[in-house]
């Protein structure tokens, strides 16, 4: 079987995952000289820019205490603070499974508390689902199925420039009924880009701000079950109109999906927005089919929580300090402790992070990451997944993991190594 | 170092060993007939007065994938109601319906129990249930692959494809998959569903492709047939759960046309729709076809009484079955046009009719199937129980007065519509031996495991026992995996990682080129980045693959 990283040339690679945004798209063609990438196609500026700035990662060294050291001494460094520590917490997690796996058993071990970047997210979808459960799709259901999509947000461009192209077939699509793809944007955002041709998509606007949305979707949602039919009057004509009309589609349509990105959803009671398109797509269902889909813009935050669902149970954030997982929504976030002052030391591990999210404060700091972080106590450079070894990450829809390749030589260990070798460490 | 069990009654059914009184040796991980004269450090166990046999092996088991994560996630209260504190060098976890990874290694391995499949691989969250499989510790895995729904292949069932070109590509979803068996759910079902067709009897054509269950239920049997890989088609009929689908399951086994096949949870497949209630039990008529039809094999699905959590990728009677959730939250998801996935808490309540009368169900289709090597022990874990209830079950089939006893305290209804009060057999030793070791091993074609011959690998069980059979298979006094003392008087001393055992049969790899088309122009991701490797298995997903032979048990 033919599985290793797909070459077209010394210095070409093509069917590269890209692990820069939640879509993980797989067609990516990169080009490599004396390590530093440069992708080719498809056209996406949120992936050029990230493989162009994934430099090679020969510049940087361990440090430990303010001075440069080998690997084995920085490790030795960061599992004495671990051992002193009395309320450690391991954020970040911006890696693959294994990644995470190190983490969480990182984690578990020195009964730290573990917050993953990007959680807040990712907990609004997920504990509206312990609330109620949901109905999702997958990229390759909807885009082989769906005869009308509803991207309900605003930066669907900015952080899922491809969106439209995965979601919509270029060509002809699995299923033979094919009929053009209805698009409809809710919001006051720009819509993502598409190569798409017209006549295989239409596409509509009903122009809200997201702050509106939960009201919308919710007289949408009546509309359709006919539970509260006067609630005419307290929309304006534009958005009545707008509104019948996507009522009329999907009672139209044959597959409908509804997408949303939790992350914008960050103003006061945003979670009622997810109920009223939960709610949305469940009225849908009754007599059409209808799915949605949670786009996460960081596919290492779906990751690590599917990893430590798996391994302990729950998602994160979690506590590990009375031994067994406790799982108490935002109370053991990262922002949540630092704020209540609990925190003595705070460990990052990374790999495909832009920036070290690290909150302003005197406490000690261990930093595993690509990016060089000179004013932590300790420094462990390690590799980017995807480049400089393989992995795994999960796709947004949460169901698709991809098996990241290894793209150039690098003599940097992954985080999950360098987990492992301060767990060692702390066992011996 | 070699390990000598002394004195133990042995129980091992493949080798004609039934309650034998004799020694057993492991060296280098596998059962030997003399330990080799190099061999200096040496440990015994004393056996005497317990009973030995293989480690146990779960046929049907949910312990990977995507949909044991999304019940783990939704039920945040079974984690916080059952958390499981890190001791020495066992992980942390939490749950019981829904368990983590850790901990179900860990209670598996108590039990008794060495190896588990886990029956609902879904090709693109394959990964997944590898990946979940290799963090459960001390259990060797393998994964049957969902074929039924996939829109590929009833594509080229509905335009009459060669059957060559089906085998093939079977044989290659199987390789790329890392996976050893096939299974069908509701079959063309959960496509149907995608098209808004909300049931489909066995004989009812999907809307779309115009071909029937059978139909598709008869293509993989063929295909596996010719493949000569082990297992049979592992089916989950049609109509799971609804009055009256006896006589669906019938036609589906009648589909092969005498070919093998393998009934999944069929407990939940055994319904008659007779009595006031319209919900009778059928499971007379089950048994005695299977009774007749020696190709056949079932697992049995058993419900326990209590709280639970169904997962399944029939997601057309998930959805039906919306109703019925408990606590009142569902989670659904279709999937890349291959298969779907429901999930839906559920309580079974004793004084309840419908579920008094499947738990009357499930036992009496262990009683009425007469050879035990056709009927295999599990509660589909966790849709009709969680797999820590085996020991509660084997007492029900071993004791008949402890069994019409807690008959007499479900719904009266229930029992009076029922005959288990009346069916008198008990399983002995031997028969507990078939259902949960010998008899999985067989069917999935596993030639060194589920005995205790020479040659086996030395997954054994000891069992101190004491009269009360439920007792006795909770914790096991020692648990032997690949040769190494791993559980001790019911407590895990030394954590091994399992294996993947995998099946990969011989197939025209000029295939590929027309699956290449497919991924490359309909699905994501693309064709280099489907398959799995052995590689990829060993390095990143944590597991390594163990090949077995393809060949079926009459070749053997």
């Amino acid at each position: 079987m033919v599985l290793i990283s797909k070459k077209n040339s010394s210095n070409e690679f093509a069917d590269v995952v890209c692990p820069f945004c939640g879509l993980l798209c797989d067609d990516v063609i990169v080009n490599i000289d004396n390590g530093n990438l440069s992708m080719n196609s498809p056209d996406c500026g949120l992936a050029k820019q990230r493989f162009a700035s994934a430099f090679p990662p020969a510049s940087y060294s361990c440090h430990a205490n303010g001075a440069k050291c080998e690997f084995n001494e920085a490790i030795k460094t960061a599992a004495q603070l671990l051992t002193q520590a009395k309320f450690p917490v391991i954020c970040g997690v911006m890696s693959d499974v294994d990644g995470a796996r190190a983490a969480v058993e990182f984690s578990d071990i020195v009964g730290a508390v573990i917050d993953v970047q990007g959680n807040h997210a990712f907990h609004r979808n997920s504990s509206r689902m312990q609330r109620s459960g949901y109905y999702h799709s997958t990229i390759t259901e909807i885009r082989n199925r769906a005869d009308l999509i509803v991207l309900v947000g605003n930066e669907f461009s900015v952080h899922f420039p491809r969106l439209l192209d995965l979601l919509v077939p270029d060509r002809s699509c699995l299923l033979p009924d094919e009929v053009p793809r209805q698009v409809v944007f809710v919001g006051s955002g720009t819509p993502p880009d598409t190569t798409i041709e017209n006549n295989r998509l239409k596409t509509d606007c009903i122009r809200c701000e997201l702050g509106e949305v939960t009201s919308l979707i919710s007289i949408l949602a009546r509309k359709l079950n006919g539970t509260c039919p006067q609630v005419d009057s307290v929309l304006c004509k534009n958005s009545l109109a707008s509104l019948n009309e996507l009522a009329k589609q999907l009672n139209k349509a044959n597959y409908s999906v509804i997408a949303w990105s939790a992350e914008e959803f960050d103003f006061p009671l945003g979670e009622l927005a997810l109920d009223a398109l939960a709610e949305l797509i469940e009225t849908v269902n009754k007599e059409k089919r209808c799915s949605g889909l949670p786009l996460s813009r960081l596919p290492s935050t779906v990751t690590a929580n599917l990893v430590s669902t798996w391994q302990t149970g729950n998602p994160t954030p979690l506590s590990f300090r009375s031994g067994a997982p406790e799982f108490r929504g935002r109370h053991f976030s990262l922002d949540s402790l630092v704020d209540r002052g609990e925190v003595d030391l705070l460990v990052w591990i990374g790999g495909l992070e832009e920036t070290i999210d690290l909150p302003d404060t005197e406490i000690d700091t261990v930093v595993i990451s690509p990016l060089y972080s000179p004013a932590s106590s300790v420094y462990i450079p390690v590799g980017i997944p995807g480049i400089d070894h393989r992995g795994h990450l999960f796709r947004t829809d949460q169901v698709v993991p991809l098996y990241l390749q290894s793209l150039r030589d690098s003599s940097l260990p992954s985080a999950s190594e360098a987990v492992k070798a301060i767990i060692k460490t702390l066992k011996n | 170092m070699y390990t000598k069990i002394t004195g133990g009654t042995v129980y091992d059914p493949i080798n004609n060993c039934s309650g034998v009184v004799k020694d057993l040796l492991i060296w280098n991980g596998k059962i030997v007939e003399q330990i080799p004269q190099s061999a200096t450090a040496g440990q015994i166990i004393d056996a005497t007065g317990q009973i030995v046999m293989p480690g146990g092996i779960d046929i049907h088991t949910h312990i990977g994938g995507g949909k044991n994560n999304i019940a783990r996630l939704m039920l945040a209260e079974d984690s916080e109601a059952h958390p499981v504190c890190r001791k020495g060098e066992l992980r942390s976890g939490s749950g019981r319906i829904a368990p983590s990874t850790f901990v179900t290694g860990y209670e598996y391995a108590r039990l008794g129990y060495t190896m588990g499949f886990e029956p609902a691989v879904l090709p693109s969250n394959a990964r997944q249930a590898h990946m979940e499989m290799a963090d459960t510790p001390l259990l060797d895995t393998g994964g049957y692959l969902v074929l039924g729904n996939n829109e590929h292949l009833l594509q080229m069932l509905s335009k009459k494809e060669d059957s060559k070109k089906i085998r093939d590509f079977v044989a290659w979803m199987i390789e790329a998959t890392q996976c050893i068996a096939v299974k069908a759910v509701n079959p063309g079902g959960i496509s149907a569903f995608k098209f808004n067709q909300r049931a489909l009897d066995v004989d009812e054509q999907n809307r779309h492709y115009g071909i029937t269950p059978g139909q598709i239920v008869r293509a993989l049997s063929d295909a596996l047939t010719e493949l000569n890989i082990p297992h049979p088609l592992h089916v989950h009929c049609s109509n799971l759960g609804v009055p009256g689908n006896a006589t669906s399951t019938l036609e589906t086994i009648k589909a092969t046309d005498g070919r093998p096949i393998h009934l999944a949870h069929v407990q939940f497949h055994s319904y008659g729709k007779q009595g006031k209630k319209k919900f009778s039990s059928a499971a007379r008529m089950i048994a005695e076809y299977v009774n007749a039809h020696p190709e056949v094999s079932v697992d049995v699905g058993h419900i326990m009484f209590g709280q639970t959590v169904t997962i399944s990728a029939d997601i057309m009677h998930q959805y039906r079955n919306k109703k019925f959730a408990s606590p009142r939250k569902t989670a659904y998801v279709d999937i890349e046009c291959e298969e779907g996935c429901g999930v839906v808490p559920f309580r079974y309540e004793s004084r309840q009719f419908a579920n008094a009368l499947q738990w009357a169900v499930g036992l009496e289709l262990f009683l009425l199937i007469k050879n035990p090597w056709q009927v295999f022990l599990t509660t589909d874990h966790p849709n009709g129980a969680s797999f820590t209830t085996y020991p509660h079950l084997i007492r029900l089939l071993m004791d008949r007065s402890y069994r019409n006893d807690m008959l007499s305290r479900l719904n009266p209804l229930a029992v009076r519509q029922c005959e288990l009060g009346e069916l008198s057999r008990e399983y002995s030793l031997n028969d507990i031996a078939v259902i949960s070791r010998a008899g999985p091993a067989k069917s999935l074609g596993l030639a060194d495991r589920g005995h205790l011959g020479p040659g086996a690998v030395a997954d054994v069980a000891v069992y101190q026992p004491n009269g009360n059979w439920e007792e006795v298979f909770r914790n096991a006094s020692f648990v032997i995996k690949d040769g190494e003392i791993v559980v001790k008087n019911g407590e895990v001393v030394k954590i091994i990682s399992g294996k993947t055992h995998t099946a990969r049969a011989e197939y025209d790899s000029s295939i590929k080129r027309s699956i290449e088309y497919l991924f490359n122009n309909y699905r994501l991701p693309r064709f280099s980045n489907f398959g799995i490797s052995d590689d990829e298995m060993s390095n990143y997903i944590g597991s390594d693959v163990v090949r077995n032979p393809c060949r079926r048990a009459a070749d053997s």
